[in-house]
């Protein structure tokens, strides 16, 4: 598909009459709507303690946000990008460097493979025993099991560069640095980025399940206080926050795949824009 | 997808170099020994503390013991009797909720935020509330796999659907089949290939939720031995029980990789040899 073909079809849909468009968003919003105000008056007058009224957990979610916020949700975001951040340098780093040898990654293959295969949550006790409960032990988690998935599309995004691009950049004499700096990571970043995305939901994973086990703080800390305690309100705020947080994450996450793979959607047509 | 699609392309190569398929096999053979050599190395000469890494023989004997243990194994079966039925039930909800998604497009449009919302909650964090509810059961962790399961299945499937051939479905139209009949000889096998990738999501993501209920919500299994062996300070065991985790879900995803290529022998193979 050509490019113009490309901007044509995006200029069709942005220019939908405003009837239609309030009308897609309507098709969109009414189940949550209708599901939101079941949930609301159903429970209303909830005697259970396991269900509570949607009221009273909405407001243990706002005194959630206002009064625990710098004490559990700021940590826990903090760790979580910080494990993320780790794991997105050193994997594109790592895996450019063996995409680059495949020598090397053939022979790294089978271990690199068992590495990965360790859940990540099956590490806690040992890091546990590493790093002791703080935040370091978190954020070793997040950052061992975020690490894999943007490693291996590296490697794979790196060895489907193809020969011809490589061979143009050798005979621009480009330096080694800037072959991979420009050419080689450019080319391979639309696998590096679905490597990120699955890393993005893992990594919230992780966080939530490296506050069960060991924490005196973390929005999974409350949450897992809150149900051993019986407060059920705030249990389901937590579950609710959990889920708004890893929605936003991913929303995000859209987001910047949207911007920084612009040129790649132009250069290649839509084949591969369905996944979104 | 990429992912496993290059892989397989690189594989596709190996294949047709045999020489530098056997050296590759040398080498990696000859890393992974050297990796394990350096941990029992490190180990011994204090390198890597003995306080928080057991050496790697002991490790290996500990594991060694485990295989041999009826114990051990009735645990074992705990874990992967959940996993299984777990994502059983997690394939018979997603893949026809997923047909119908793909093919209603009021549906699909409805649900669309509801689906998206509901699958990245971490599933890890319906833990305690099931846990609440259901007590540490083998019912409790079926519930949060096909929870976690259901998903990529579910999404897949939505993909797949809408991916299939638009003549053929006008086809299907004109020649008036039955929607019960086109979906099954029409759009099933057309989202095959997508049906084979969201079951292999599904299932390792069902061993690493059978896991972690194990270990989060204390239900029997594996995963509680780990937790045990850890809280009861016994560290090469704990090594022991992780590395075994590590060698089922290699073979697992092995497993997987061969299956998926022979049950779409007739699609991977028409597609992907074509010049």
């Amino acid at each position: 598909m050509s490019t113009e073909a490309i901007v044509t079809a995006t200029r069709a849909r942005a220019g939908k009459t405003p009837k239609r468009r309030a009308l897609t968003i309507i098709t969109e919003i009414w189940l949550p709507i209708l599901l939101f105000a079941i949930w609301w008056f159903a429970s209303a007058d909830s005697t259970s303690i396991y269900f509570p009224s949607l009221q009273s957990i909405l407001e243990a979610l706002g005194e959630m946000l206002t009064q625990r916020f710098a004490s559990d949700i700021v940590p826990s975001l903090q760790n979580l990008g910080m494990g993320l951040l780790i794991a997105i340098v050193s994997g594109i780093a790592i895996g450019a460097l063996l995409g680059l040898s495949p020598g090397l990654y053939r022979a790294f293959q089978p271990l690199l493979e068992f590495m990965r295969a360790i859940p990540g949550v099956a590490l806690l006790p040992v890091m546990l025993v590493i790093f002791g409960i703080g935040s370091s032990m978190k954020i070793a988690v997040i950052a061992f099991g975020a690490f894999w998935p943007i490693m291996m599309n590296t490697v794979d995004g790196v060895l489907s560069v193809d020969g011809m691009t490589r061979e143009v950049s050798k005979s621009y004499r480009l330096s080694r640095f800037d072959h991979v700096l420009r050419v080689v990571l450019p080319a391979a970043s639309p696998q590096i980025i679905s490597g990120m995305r699955l890393s993005v939901s893992l990594s919230v994973i992780l966080i939530v399940a490296s506050e069960y086990i060991a924490s005196t703080e973390g929005i999974g800390y409350i949450e897992l206080m809150s149900a051993r305690m019986y407060q059920m309100d705030t249990m389901w705020a937590s579950l609710l926050l959990l889920g708004v947080l890893g929605y936003v994450a991913n929303v995000l996450f859209r987001y910047v795949e949207h911007v920084v793979l612009r040129w790649h959607r132009g250069v290649r047509g839509n084949t591969q824009g369905g996944q979104g | 997808m990429t992912a496993a699609a290059g892989r397989e392309r690189s594989g596709g190569a190996a294949r047709r170099a045999p020489h530098r398929r056997t050296r590759g096999r040398m080498s990696s053979i000859i890393t992974v020994i050297a990796a394990l050599a350096a941990w029992e190395v490190s180990s011994r000469l204090g390198i890597l503390p003995n306080s928080v890494f057991p050496s790697m023989s002991q490790t290996a004997t500990r594991l060694g013991e485990l295989l041999i243990d009826p114990l051990f194994w009735a645990a074992f079966v705990e874990t992967v009797v959940s996993w299984i039925v777990g994502v059983l039930i997690a394939a018979a909800i997603g893949i026809p909720v997923g047909m119908v998604l793909g093919r209603v497009a009021f549906a699909y449009r409805s649900t669309r935020l509801l689906v998206d919302f509901l699958r990245t909650i971490p599933s890890i964090a319906v833990i305690p509330l099931i846990t609440l509810l259901f007590g540490a059961t083998m019912q409790m962790k079926i519930i949060l796999i096909v929870y976690g399961a259901v998903w990529p299945l579910v999404l897949q499937m939505i993909y797949g659907v809408r991916d299939t051939d638009k003549v053929l479905v006008d086809t299907v139209h004109s020649y008036k089949v039955s929607k019960w009949r086109a979906a099954a000889s029409v759009l099933f096998p057309s989202a095959l290939p997508y049906l084979v990738t969201g079951m292999r999501i599904s299932i390792v993501v069902g061993l690493l939720l059978a896991i972690s209920a194990e270990m989060l919500g204390s239900a029997p299994g594996i995963g509680l031995e780990l937790a045990l062996a850890q809280t009861g300070g016994d560290l090469s065991l704990t090594y022991a029980y992780i590395v075994f985790i590590g060698l089922v879900a290699v073979l697992v995803d092995i497993l997987l990789r061969r299956l998926s290529r022979v049950v779409l022998f007739w699609h991977a193979s028409v597609r992907e040899e074509k010049p």
